[in-house]
């Protein structure tokens, strides 16, 4: 009840110019080595001060990020922030490593959900003469909260095309 | 049912291939640890206390020799001269041992100095052991360093610029008190600031040390992320 009304809240300082959030935005680069082709991604401004009250107050937010490569489908790679008051400490899961990172310090949690770093696409043998092409967009969920209002409804979005497969950066 | 137990593990098996990924590189930590290994070196650079230790031993032994071999030194040199006395044998002794004496105190206390912990101050940094966290930090770090190098720069350099205007308004304040033109001995006031207020305005507009490693931070962030 406590997290709906914060939403409706926010929703209305939105609605009337209270609350004007700086607009979130992705970035990716896209690379290859002689086996594979990687993506790097960093959601920016993605934790404005209503997402960090939402997260400090006990609620999980997940920063999801959508991949898609060329017309394979799309990957949801949640970044899951969670805060415990007690021992202050910061817990950050990242979905494609299912690796758990755990810090007191709040820059070093958000800027680790923030990132995607790494993450292998495909195979270099599997590219198509055509070219190449991935997107990256972004949301922010939270269980029971329509967190999307805290970015006002948007997605950011990047995309790269390639339109060799030599084209690709190592 | 074999089959679609085997279609169920390649897709499981494809998913997981996809999700692979490789850890984030430590450019924050290698930038880090690059400073505090230069500011360590500089630190506990204790070449000083040598030479300290050397002049002010070379002072003492003068010291000695004054009060010893002086009277037969200034007798050898000047026979029979008054000028050299008991008193100034004492004072000369007394001086430049004292300044040895000074000066091989401080080169021993440098000597006996325990070496400055500068990573004392990157605490958080260095005991990390998860180097993703360890990583985060390091650009937290970074970032910190920077900002408090760029308060202080420009705070020291509106102080640069502000006192000069200030002394300006003084002198002309007491111009018109003396009842002289305002702008009386202005050319004098004016030679001795224009250093500092030309020094002030560069370093307005010049980067850090500390701001420059932030700033080489980012453009391989930007390189590695495509952040614009």
């Amino acid at each position: 009840m406590d997290t709906l009304l914060r939403s409706v809240v926010l929703g209305i300082g939105m609605l009337f110019g209270i609350i004007r959030p700086e607009a979130p935005a992705v970035s990716c680069r896209v690379y290859r080595d002689d086996a594979a082709v990687f993506l790097n991604a960093e959601a920016s401004r993605a934790f404005p001060q209503e997402a960090l009250k939402l997260l400090e107050s006990g609620n999980e937010l997940d920063l999801v990020f959508l991949v898609s490569v060329d017309d394979r489908g799309e990957w949801s790679l949640p970044h899951s922030l969670r805060y415990d008051p007690l021992t202050r400490i910061y817990t950050v899961g990242i979905g494609e490593t299912e690796g758990v990172h755990r810090t007191d310090s709040r820059e070093a949690a958000l800027s680790i959900a923030s990132r995607l770093t790494g993450l292998r696409l495909l195979e270099v043998a599997e590219l198509e003469p055509a070219g190449l092409s991935v997107s990256v967009s972004c949301a922010l969920e939270s269980p029971g909260t329509d967190a999307s209002v805290i970015w006002n409804y948007g997605r950011p979005e990047a995309r790269v095309r390639f339109t060799a497969a030599s084209g690709i950066p190592r | 049912m074999k089959r679609i137990i085997a279609v169920f593990i390649l897709v499981l098996m494809a998913f997981t291939a996809g999700a692979e990924s490789r850890s984030e590189p430590q450019i924050a930590y290698r930038i880090l640890s690059d400073f505090v290994f230069q500011e360590e070196s500089s630190a506990n650079d204790r070449a000083w206390t040598g030479v300290m230790l050397g002049i002010g031993g070379g002072l003492m032994a003068g010291s000695a020799a004054t009060w010893f071999l002086g009277d037969a030194v200034a007798e050898a040199v000047a026979p029979g001269n008054s000028v050299w006395n008991a008193d100034l044998k004492t004072i000369s002794t007394v001086a430049v041992g004292g300044v040895g004496v000074a000066m091989a105190g401080a080169g021993l206390i440098g000597v006996l100095m325990p070496p400055v912990d500068v990573r004392k101050k990157y605490n958080l940094v260095y005991g990390e052991k998860d180097p993703v966290v360890q990583e985060a930090l390091a650009v937290a770090a970074l970032k910190e360093l920077a900002q408090s190098a760029k308060d202080k720069r420009v705070s020291s350099a509106v102080y640069g610029i502000v006192t000069p205007i200030a002394t300006l308004a003084v002198q002309t304040a007491f111009n018109l008190a003396m009842g002289k033109e305002w702008n009386h001995d202005y050319s004098g006031v004016v030679t001795w600031q224009v250093p500092s207020i030309v020094s002030s305005i560069t370093s307005l507009f010049t980067l850090s040390d500390e701001e420059k490693l932030y700033e080489k931070y980012n453009a391989a962030r930007a390189a590695i992320y495509a952040v614009p």
